[in-house]
């Protein structure tokens, strides 16, 4: 046994190497992009596949399990709404080879647009969720995440939270490895075509099962119950429970929540036995909600013991369990500290001439160039999730303003294209500007479709525009102010819709993999 | 020894994650449990970060109290004053007087002045590091200062140092030692 310290990315990234994963699948979104970066670099040999967005992440995983293979499918939070339609439906077809679905929920936002908790979608699919505590469990579960997605034969979600993702702490391993599953095409039709008929007993089988998941959830470590003569209880799970564990004096009882649907005779126990409930979980009241039918004292999110929103801090659990909490006042009067362009960036220069083209309105999408939206820029009007920019601006072209809209490479590739489709069959009349900076930066450098390495064959934008009929221009950002001006007030005066890519690499991520 | 918690805060750039993973991995060499949790995100495109690292015999969250870290490094000043709140009664904070490029005007005099009336050592981290031939390595001169009020000898960093730092070897342990020499203890 050695013991490493590692983040609980890399804790997920070695749990399925070592668990016998043939195949990893993954749009990047902090913070569980490093999951399939360590996957890639730890040279276990494990193919990794940067695709175009979750949903073809999540298929692509469900294609390999369909051929008895172990994989590994991992997102963040707001990737698993794009991923909802295959996972919902994987959850009646069901897998073959094991299917773990790593999410990576964002508490508080450091790096998101809004919060979710994805313990809610497993339990709205209907499937098994497991929810680490630290990197140790998050190593153990995901191993433990593959043999119940194959004794239930369905996809399994591992809940993570920044907090797990990027926190670091030892984990034991002998890093041997499981061998991977034997290849294997076996057809099953009434399980694997949803048509209706064949859904409707999908359906009621899925829900016959349910008892089954419970039982699995009932017998396994990472649901703890200690009673103590103290009255009063603490139920805590996930990064929760280490908040509590550091504040936990031996006298209240306390059930450690590590798995789903709830272990329903722990939870019986633990309610016979406490007379006062406190419920600290990260996220949404998954847990509180589950008792709060029951006749008891139950305190949590919904009375207000803690806030509905932002992630759960020990100080919080300090104050809840009433424990002397004492701080020094924060130094109110400082600098604020904005985060900007990097230097020389491309983006700048492309955002500052579309200020002075200064159009009615214009939609933003999720990259680094959200940053136009605050000073000293204040370009963007709207961001709201992966492609919006374009899909927005088709309904105010309709309503008769031109609006401009303004994404980057990868996302364009992730979920700009399909309302670009519509935006040249319905002729809208509005511009496209696609920062292209030939990578997929905010994450950290994962490849685009437009890449030729290892052998792939690169995806251009201008061959994807072209075969779309959609006129389209390519310039550099660094040419003069009078030259990038003339090029935005031309492309805009054309009738719509019409793009632009404002084409210069990225040279953060560049330098650093020159450093690499 | 119970357990050090410490508070790291700089701006995206400034070597921030190599130091908290320099303590985390200084303490498992000495059989102690660590955990590091960070906060990044825009920070490469110079926002500020902001880490934690606890280390100790038992260390279960990743989150430091407020009012609880026994040590605040701070690779600049501004950002180590946002984190004052973070500090013990009994805390030590160390941070570099260097301040980093703001493009919001401010009086650097006054800012230096609040971090002494918060009981702040304060280093020219910059200088020094130029001084051991890296100016990069101005992170691990504030490391070098903070290494006294660590439960283990200089060494141990030496080693974390030597297996972790690929870059700058030589450098890097001369900024070490000329952070650790900046700061007197007394006896």
């Amino acid at each position: 046994m050695s013991r490493q310290l590692w983040t609980g990315d890399e804790a997920v990234a070695w749990g399925a190497i070592q668990a016998g994963c043939s195949l990893s699948a993954a749009y990047p979104g902090t913070p569980a992009s490093e999951i399939q970066e360590v996957i890639g670099k730890s040279g276990a040999g494990v193919p990794v596949y940067w695709c175009i967005n979750e949903k073809v992440a999540y298929e692509t995983a469900l294609g390999a399990s369909y051929a008895n293979q172990r994989v590994l499918v991992s997102m963040k939070h707001v990737g698993l709404n794009v991923a909802m339609d295959s996972f919902m439906n994987s959850v009646f077809t069901g897998v073959n080879g094991g299917l773990v679905l790593a999410v990576g929920d964002d508490p508080s936002m450091y790096s998101s647009q809004n919060e979710q908790d994805s313990r809610l979608l497993a339990a709205f699919a209907k499937t098994f969720c497991l929810e680490p505590s630290d990197p140790q469990e998050a190593f153990t579960m995901t191993q433990t995440a593959f043999e119940i997605s194959e004794q239930l034969h369905l996809p399994v979600l591992l809940r993570l939270v920044t907090r797990i993702c990027y926190g670091e702490g030892q984990v034991e391993t002998d890093f041997s490895r499981r061998a991977a599953n034997e290849i294997l095409l076996q057809h099953d039709r009434r399980r694997w075509v949803v048509v209706p008929s064949n859904a409707r007993v999908l359906h009621k089988k899925l829900n016959a099962r349910q008892r089954e998941l419970e039982a699995i959830s009932e017998g396994l470590p990472f649901n703890e119950i200690h009673l103590l003569a103290k009255k009063r209880g603490i139920i805590a799970s996930g990064v929760a429970y280490a908040h509590v564990r550091e504040h936990w004096n031996g006298s209240d009882s306390l059930l450690k929540i590590g798995s789903y649907p709830l272990p329903q005779a722990l939870l019986q126990r633990f309610l016979e036995h406490c007379q006062e409930i406190i419920v600290v979980e990260e996220g949404e009241p998954l847990v509180e909600r589950a008792l709060a039918r029951l006749d008891r004292k139950v305190h949590g999110k919904l009375d207000g013991t803690f806030p509905r929103e932002w992630e759960m801090t020990p100080d919080l659990v300090a104050q809840a369990l009433t424990l002397p909490y004492s701080h020094r006042p924060a130094e109110v009067d400082l600098p604020p500290r904005y985060p900007g362009f990097c230097a020389g960036c491309g983006y700048n220069r492309a955002f500052a001439a579309l200020k002075r083209l200064a159009p009615p309105v214009v939609t933003g999408d999720i990259g680094c160039y959200s940053l136009a939206a605050f000073p000293p820029l204040e370009v963007i009007d709207t961001i709201v999730c992966m492609g919006a920019s374009i899909g927005m601006a088709l309904g105010l072209a309709y309503s008769g303003i031109k609006p401009v809209a303004v994404l980057g490479d990868s996302t364009f590739f992730h979920a700009g294209l399909p309302p670009m489709v519509d935006a040249v069959h319905n002729r809208a009349d509005l511009l496209v500007l696609i920062l292209d900076n030939e990578i997929t930066a905010m994450t950290g450098g994962q490849p685009t479709p437009a890449w030729d390495n290892d052998g792939k064959a690169p995806v251009a934008l201008e061959q994807v525009l072209g075969g779309l009929g959609a006129p389209f221009r390519v310039f550099n950002p660094n040419r003069p102010e009078a030259e990038l001006d003339e090029v935005f007030r031309q492309a805009y005066a054309q009738p719509g819709p019409m793009v632009l890519i404002s084409r210069s690499p990225c040279l953060t991520e560049g330098k650093r993999r020159k450093a690499a | 020894m119970n357990k050090v918690d410490v508070v790291i805060a700089g701006i995206g750039g400034q070597g921030n994650l190599l130091v908290a993973g320099l303590i985390a991995k200084a303490a498992l060499s000495q059989g102690l449990e660590a955990k590091r949790s960070e906060i990044k995100g825009l920070a490469q495109r110079g926002g500020p970060v902001q880490s934690l690292v606890r280390i100790g015999e038992k260390v279960w969250s990743p989150l430091i109290e407020q009012g609880s870290a026994d040590i605040l490094l701070g690779l600049e000043p501004v950002e180590a004053l946002r984190y004052v709140q973070f500090l013990a009664p009994s805390g030590k904070a160390i941070a570099s007087s260097n301040f980093a490029p703001n493009p919001v005007s401010f009086s650097q005099e006054e800012i230096l002045t609040k971090a002494r009336n918060h009981g702040f050592f304060l280093l020219p981290a910059t200088e020094l590091a130029r001084q051991a031939g890296n100016v990069q390595s101005a992170n691990i001169v504030v490391l070098g200062a903070a290494s006294h009020f660590f439960p283990f000898p200089a060494e141990v960093f030496h080693r974390a140092i030597e297996e972790n730092v690929k870059r700058f070897l030589e450098e890097n342990l001369k900024a070490f030692e000329l952070g650790r020499q900046a700061i007197v203890i007394q006896p």
